[in-house]
């Protein structure tokens, strides 16, 4: 057998045709597959030695050649994802010679350390959307882990990552970096819309708003109560220091000041001359339940309050500039208004 | 109407009528089978029958070194396939009776 230049040259199309052809039968058994090739092989050196014009355009495409080989032979049916897969895989060589093609290609693969940058920044920021109770979820441009140290230092150390594994040629888990690459590229938009918005529109107010204020027209307490406490009595003191009794005590309207104590039977029940009960006399006096009288008619506070500076402590026809107002000499309430 | 449809029905016997005459090698035998006038005959289609032939044990096969290209794989037929041949062209000849006289009918001829 001789190898003429031109044979060899031949060769090397029928050769690169014979690969074609070869993996659009990729899903044959291999002993099959072999045997047919190798005929082939001599057979389509032969077809090429009979013209000048090429093999493709004499025979149609190898993945056509193919299929009516399979047809005509009565290889087993392909089954259907083989061939399309067999087909698209030639489409896609044959595109990848494309000059434009292939210098979009170059492109790609120069930004690709970019891109896992980015895969590494999309992945945290997808687990710790994730990581987040959904009521409370949002992302910031460094997803936020809790502390501002932790979630730089986890997404540098995704980004250093990310870029070994870009770097590593020959890799045996090849699906999980389909996989990752898969997530990333699906979860690049939400997040990007995600961390969007929440640039604009900062992470919570945006969800949730400014609280209402609360208003509170009236605090609805039963009682009357000083620094906080409730009142269970008062003790009015004259100007001299002197204790009084049975005062009663009026509000700015007229409406008598009442400590709305809860109802006590031993407490003494005080009337007016038209028989209407009066609640507003102080102090309250209580009665021993053994007798019905008054227990303690002149208890009080354990206080003595001296007398006050200045005012006369016995009513003089003459008004007083420094007491008070009223010309009805009634011992002034400390906290009176009017 | 398509050549090539009608062809599939009746490749496997103009290749053993083919190897009948004389053995041959697979483009050997395109080229005897366009030359007969089925030109529109497929590369692939002639091979792969030939493979099928040969696996049903219809022809028998043997190289021939050549002197400038590659060896060449012969395909002869063999008494099976002489058995084959003789029946399928009793019915194909008796099919194309019925054909032409059914087109002959319709006034078509």
């Amino acid at each position: 057998m001789t190898t003429g230049t031109s044979t060899t040259a031949r060769s090397r199309e029928a050769q690169g045709y014979l690969d074609g052809v070869a993996a659009a039968l990729a899903d044959l058994p291999e002993d099959d597959r072999a045997d047919l090739l190798d005929e082939l092989a001599t057979h389509l050196d032969e077809i090429a030695a009979e013209g000048t014009s090429p093999l493709e355009s004499r025979l149609g495409s190898p993945a056509d050649y193919a299929a009516e080989l399979r047809a005509s032979a009565g290889l087993p049916t392909v089954r259907s994802r083989g061939r399309t897969a067999a087909d698209v895989m030639s489409r896609l060589r044959a595109l990848r010679r494309r000059a434009d093609v292939a210098a979009v290609e170059r492109f790609l693969v120069s930004v690709r350390p970019a891109w896992w940058v980015a895969r590494a920044w999309v992945l945290v920021a997808l687990l710790t959307w994730f990581g987040q109770p959904h009521w409370l979820r949002s992302l910031a441009v460094v997803p936020n882990l809790g502390s501002t140290g932790l979630s730089v230092f986890v997404l540098l150390g995704a980004v250093v990552l990310s870029v070994q594994l870009g770097w590593q040629r020959r890799l045996r888990a090849r699906w999980l970096v389909a996989a990752v690459n898969l997530a990333a590229l699906v979860g690049l938009g939400p997040v990007l819309l995600t961390v969007n918005e929440a640039v604009l529109y900062g992470t919570f107010d945006y969800y949730y708003g400014d609280p209402e204020p609360l208003r509170v027209d009236r605090v609805p307490r039963e009682g009357v109560y000083a620094a906080g406490n409730r009142v269970w009595n008062v003790y009015a003191y004259d100007a001299a220091g002197q204790m009084l009794h049975d005062v009663r005590l009026y509000d700015q309207d007229g409406s008598p000041i009442s400590l709305g104590l809860p109802f006590d039977p031993t407490k003494q029940q005080t009337l007016d001359v038209s028989g209407q009960k009066v609640d507003n006399a102080y102090p309250y006096r209580y009665l021993d339940p053994a007798t019905g009288e008054v227990a303690q008619p002149n208890a009080g506070p354990p206080i003595s309050a001296p007398p006050l500076l200045g005012v006369p402590t016995v009513p003089l026809t003459s008004p007083s500039a420094s007491a008070s107002p009223s010309p009805t000499p009634s011992p002034g309430p400390t906290g009176g208004k009017r | 109407m398509d050549t090539t449809q009608l062809l599939k029905g009746v490749l496997d016997v103009a290749v053993l009528a083919v190897l009948d005459r004389e053995d041959g090698y697979g483009y050997d035998v395109v080229r005897r089978l366009r030359s007969a006038g089925l030109d529109e005959v497929g590369d692939a289609s002639v091979y792969g029958t030939l493979r099928r032939l040969y696996s049903a044990g219809a022809l028998t096969s043997y190289v021939v070194p050549s002197d400038e290209g590659p060896h060449r794989k012969y395909y002869g037929i063999n008494k099976k396939g002489k058995t084959t041949l003789a029946e399928s062209s009793k019915s194909w000849l008796a099919f194309a009776d019925t054909m032409t006289g059914l087109l002959a009918a319709e006034g078509r001829r």
